[in-house]
């Protein structure tokens, strides 16, 4: 390139402003080059000639689409919860440690204080038991409400709900089973805390705001029990005991403000049907001792059942006695079945799945120390075998002569009086049982035990508390059956418990046998034996129960050769069987009270007709339930 | 941002998330008394991002749907306003932003990776307690209101129940849809 060339780029570079115009270029000298003759040699010779235009450009840049961020809107769910009672109960921070906390279950305040910070969380991370929808919980919001509610153990660490022992594992189960049922039957063994599980489940349920209006429905005998339960488990609920003439109960129903009512059955079989409107509505029925209600044709059942509740809870050890049908009359008070209702096996033992927790001691209590059942086997008495023997023998020979028209209350009749002959003679007050206990009794109250005893007749419980207060002043028996005044009766077991001379509590079956908390005597003596050993087996557990530190010792006195050793080899065959089919015969008490066909078989009945003689006996479908009732 | 004046006695938010099949996300805001029985709970509808916001919001997307987009949504919804909000995800305390309550994030001391040393972080009751970085000041707030708080109060236990009812809701809704559809 030449000079020339040089300025002209140079002037072309350095005029910015004008940048892009006409430019003419004049001299552009051409490479030398050897020009052919091709014709069109002149054109070669021609000056290009250029032309530049201008074009304006856009001063920013165009986007095809935009974006911003804005807040999207998201959809929500919500829900809030009922308010709930609040509770102030007032911690008992000098409480020592009682001396009757069943084992493993101290005081849980002052556990907590001991340990505290990482320690006692890592322990109480261990396990929680949270709660589960109930199956009846269809809606969103009521399977939330369970899911959203704290584990059991975090309600009842706070400072508003102090328990005075921690739950067992599988009690915390319990409650939190009862919180989400609306239809429950706790079928726990005896002496597993039916009753404190209720009050815990209540309480949670005061305190959710489920509950306002609660009744618990018992046995007048267990209504002590009951105070003395729910004053332990949660004093701070106001509580009523319907009591007292007409006027009083009434009064008494009526009242507003209270959210737990306690009534025993004959009460409530009297009053309900004067109460009206409203207060006749209950969030919460609970039956104690359910089985109360298994005749579904008993008043009792029916005005149970008619209740306008919102929730109902069945408690009982024994939801079965005799007959499955008596499981259908507790459905359908849960409201599971309709009235009236004939579920086959196949169906109640679904509707059992769905509806019934049933726990035994030896599943879930590893802990509870043994029972260790004796069988005294005894020879009567001189006078007494005379006294058996003689009545037997009359007694067989005029159900003989009675013929077709014997029943099964004569054949009862004669068992009875035998029985109570093994008992003692009442002519010479012989008793071979009355020697044995009072041998067993000096060892025991000189070692400062403490023995209940059972009897089924309240006579003989009276003459037994006579004949050892000359014999053995220093056993200090007391007693306790249908006969002492209900005033009387709590009485009688503080002074049991806290009086160190008192070491035999005398007590019937039916008073007795159910609800009462008597771990602290470590001997019990069946006197005489029930025609249900269910029944047997509530009675042994007053003692065989949570609290429990030692073992029971429990003894059965079986008079050799007589209707008792009879009835025990039938009982233990019903036993032996429902171990075979069932397992263990705790899961199941079904059937095993004897029957009609049974009590007469203690007897070698004959009819005699012209020169024959044949066997009496009912027919296998016959109703039972009048030795039943026994 | 929202106001925490209208605050009743003592109550604790306790917010998480869950992740659901395809990415979404769903969340849940559990108000409860300082004792943990439940007062007021609030959860959303799946929440997902469109490929535009992936693309966008890049490594912050995951925050920016839960602590903005979720959390913030539930707050706003709850009528029992907490005076804390507690969460066990360290994303969501970005939530602090777009609230005026001392929100702090909260695991167990045991797993808890780094050091717990610094003005964010504390440990509580043997738990790693882990603040906003522009927030510091909520340590102190925390520290008063924990006085308040009973003896046995446990602050991570609250999530699972959030969880489980998340999952429960989800299946719920499945469910009625899966009703709705074959019907």
């Amino acid at each position: 390139m030449n000079d020339s060339e040089s300025n002209r780029i140079e002037s072309f570079e350095t005029n910015t402003e004008q940048r892009i115009h006409t430019i003419q270029i004049r001299n552009i000298p051409l490479p030398d080059a050897k020009i052919f003759a091709s014709g069109m040699n002149s054109a070669l010779n021609r000056k290009p000639h250029f032309e530049a235009q201008e074009i304006s450009l856009t001063p920013s840049a165009n986007f095809r689409q935009g974006w911003s961020v804005r807040t999207q809107l998201v959809t929500t769910f919500g829900m809030t919860f009922p308010e709930g009672t609040q509770f102030f109960t007032k911690k008992k921070e000098e409480d020592p440690p009682r001396d009757d906390a069943p084992p493993g279950n101290q005081p849980w305040e002052a556990k907590h204080r001991e340990k505290s910070g990482q320690q006692e969380l890592s322990k109480r991370r261990k396990k929680l038991t949270r709660l589960n929808p109930p199956k009846d919980a269809i809606s969103l919001e009521d399977r939330l409400f369970y899911l959203l509610q704290p584990p059991i153990e975090s309600w009842l660490n706070g400072q508003e709900l102090v328990l005075p022992f921690e739950p067992f594992e599988f009690q915390y189960e319990g409650i939190s089973w009862l919180f989400s049922q609306k239809s429950a039957l706790l079928a726990d063994e005896m002496g597993l805390g039916k009753t404190m599980q209720s009050i815990t489940a209540i309480r949670l349920l005061l305190r959710s705001g489920q509950l306002r209006r609660t009744l618990i429905i018992c046995p007048k005998p267990l209504i002590p029990n009951w105070q003395r339960e729910l004053k332990l488990w949660a004093e701070e609920i106001p509580v009523v005991t319907i009591e007292g003439d007409a006027v009083r109960r009434k009064m008494l129903w009526t009242i507003e403000n209270i959210p737990l009512r306690v009534a025993n059955y004959e009460l409530l079989a009297r009053d309900f049907d004067e109460i009206e409107g409203e207060l006749s509505k209950f969030d919460l029925v609970v039956l104690d001792e359910a089985q109360r209600i298994k005749n579904r044709d008993a008043k009792t059942a029916r005005v149970a059942k008619e209740i306008p509740r919102k929730r109902s809870w069945a408690l009982t050890g024994t939801p079965i006695e005799n007959r499955p049908e008596e499981l259908v009359s507790l459905m359908e008070f849960l409201e599971v079945v309709p009235q009236w209702a004939t579920p086959d096996l196949r169906q109640l033992s679904k509707l059992a799945s769905d509806y019934i927790l049933r726990r035994t001691k030896n599943l879930v209590l590893k802990d509870l120390p043994e029972r260790l059942d004796r069988d005294e086997y005894l020879d009567l008495n001189p006078a007494q075998q005379l006294a058996y023997t003689t009545a037997e023998k009359d007694g067989v020979i005029h159900l003989n002569e009675m013929g077709e028209s014997i029943s099964i209350s004569h054949v009862f009749e004669l068992v009875l009086r035998l029985k109570q002959i093994t008992n003692f003679d009442p002519l010479t007050g012989e008793s071979a049982k009355l020697d044995r206990l009072a041998v067993n009794m000096e060892e025991i109250s000189n070692s400062g035990g403490k023995a209940i005893l059972f009897s089924q007749w309240t006579r003989c419980l009276d003459w037994i508390s006579e004949r050892l207060r000359q014999r053995l002043p220093q056993c200090g028996s007391l007693i306790y059956h249908g006969g002492v005044p209900s005033k009387k009766r709590e009485p009688i077991l503080k002074r049991f418990e806290e009086d160190p001379d008192s070491h035999l509590l005398l007590m019937s079956y039916g008073t007795g046998a159910v609800g009462l908390n008597l771990q602290f005597a470590g001997y019990v003596f069946l006197y005489d034996r029930w025609w249900n050993p269910a029944v047997e087996d509530q009675a042994i557990n007053r003692a065989h129960r949570i609290g429990q530190k030692s073992k029971v010792i429990v003894t059965k006195f079986i008079s050799r050769g007589t209707i008792e050793e009879r009835i025990d080899k039938v009982l233990r065959q019903k036993r032996a069987l429902f171990e075979q089919i069932l397992g263990d015969p705790s899961e199941s008490n079904l059937s095993l009270s004897m029957n009609a066909e049974e009590i007469f078989g203690l007897f070698d009945l004959k009819t005699r007709s012209g020169d024959t003689t044949r066997s009496i006996a009912p027919p296998k479908a016959e109703d039972d339930s009048q030795s039943n009732a026994a | 941002m929202t106001d925490e004046t209208q605050a009743t006695p003592l109550s604790i938010g306790f917010f998480t998330t869950i992740e659901l099949a395809e990415k979404e996300i769903v969340g849940g805001l559990l108000v409860t008394d300082r004792y943990g029985k439940p007062l007021e709970f609030q959860c959303t509808s799946p929440v997902s991002a469109n490929k535009t916001q992936a693309i966008l919001f890049g490594p912050t997307l995951k925050s920016y749907l839960i602590a903005e987009l979720i959390g913030q949504s539930l707050f706003q919804k709850v009528s029992v306003k907490p005076n804390l909000l507690v969460t066990d995800q360290e994303i969501a305390l970005e939530v602090r932003q777009f609230v005026r309550i001392p929100v702090l994030t909260v695991e167990e001391v045991a797993k808890t990776q780094g050091a717990i040393t610094t003005q964010t972080t504390s440990t509580w009751r043997g738990r790693t307690l882990r603040y906003h970085s522009e927030h510091r000041s909520d340590a102190n707030r925390f520290e008063e209101i924990s006085q308040k708080l009973p003896e046995h109060a446990d602050l991570c236990e609250p999530f699972e129940r959030v969880r489980e009812a998340l999952r429960e809701a989800n299946r719920f809704t499945q469910t009625s849809q899966n009703s709705f559809s074959g019907s």
